[in-house]
């Protein structure tokens, strides 16, 4: 077994205590969406009220924080990183409690759907505009998942952040190339 | 690892000159196996720590508009 697979495994058994277990999101939840690509990001969803629960797990498990606020959190352990995201407002709580179940090599994973993972991919973009890796995951997404996807909530999503023709532009662009 | 075909990238490398090679990077493609497509990155990561086993420590990913 790779150390990242374990890496993920043995964090998804200490989150499965917990009543809500986080739900994967980031590069990796890609993955359970139909888009593979090379990532080491290892990133959750995780309820705001379990935040120092989290904290003296992933303490337990040899993981440092070097970075903590209400929003988000990320804890290092060597060359591994594992990043929170905490779910306080309404949006992010109905993705984490509407997050899927899949049972995986690394265990039971709760992975947030692939509409809400463009609207964290965004809210990526939004706050680093030079990780277009963010973008290009997103229409990754699309392409990948055109016929499934409830595009009116991923407008939504786009919507929050005031980049309605940024959607319409990369649908026209997925749609261009089907 | 196993030896099951191996997905298409939906962007070809010829169309993408200097796209970079790390650890996390590159870019995505769609899985053309749809039975389990977690299974086909961690197959996909076991053969890159096979080739980068020591990575890069990483660093805080700050962000400031949190509105989801």
């Amino acid at each position: 077994m790779g150390r990242l697979v374990e890496q993920v495994r043995q964090a998804v058994a200490a989150f499965a205590e917990l009543q809500t277990p986080p739900a994967l999101i980031g590069g990796l939840a890609l993955a359970a969406h139909h888009v593979v690509r090379a990532t080491r990001d290892v990133d959750f969803l995780a309820e705001a009220s379990d935040a120092d629960r989290l904290h003296a797990l992933l303490l337990d498990l040899g993981y440092r924080c070097i970075h903590r606020s209400e929003d988000a959190a990320n804890y290092v352990r060597g060359d591994e990183g594992l990043d929170l995201l905490y779910a306080r407002r309404p949006i992010a709580r109905r993705l984490l409690a509407e997050a899927e179940e899949r049972e995986t090599g690394m265990g039971r994973l709760r992975v947030i759907s692939a509409e809400g993972l463009i609207g964290f991919k965004l809210q990526g973009y939004i706050n680093d505009a030079t990780r277009t890796r963010d973008l290009d995951d997103i229409r990754a997404l699309l392409r990948s998942n055109r016929d499934t996807l409830d595009l009116p909530q991923v407008r939504g999503y786009f919507a929050v952040f005031d980049r309605e023709p940024l959607f319409d532009e990369l649908v026209a662009e997925t749609d261009s190339g089907r | 690892m196993n030896s099951s075909p191996k997905p298409t990238p939906a962007v070809s490398h010829t169309q993408l000159p200097g796209a970079p090679f790390a650890a996390s990077a590159g870019m995505p493609f769609a899985s053309g196996r749809t039975d389990s497509p977690i299974d086909a990155w961690m197959d996909l990561m076991e053969a890159i720590e096979a080739l980068c086993p020591r990575w890069p420590e990483p660093s805080p990913r700050v962000g400031c508009d949190y509105r989801l």
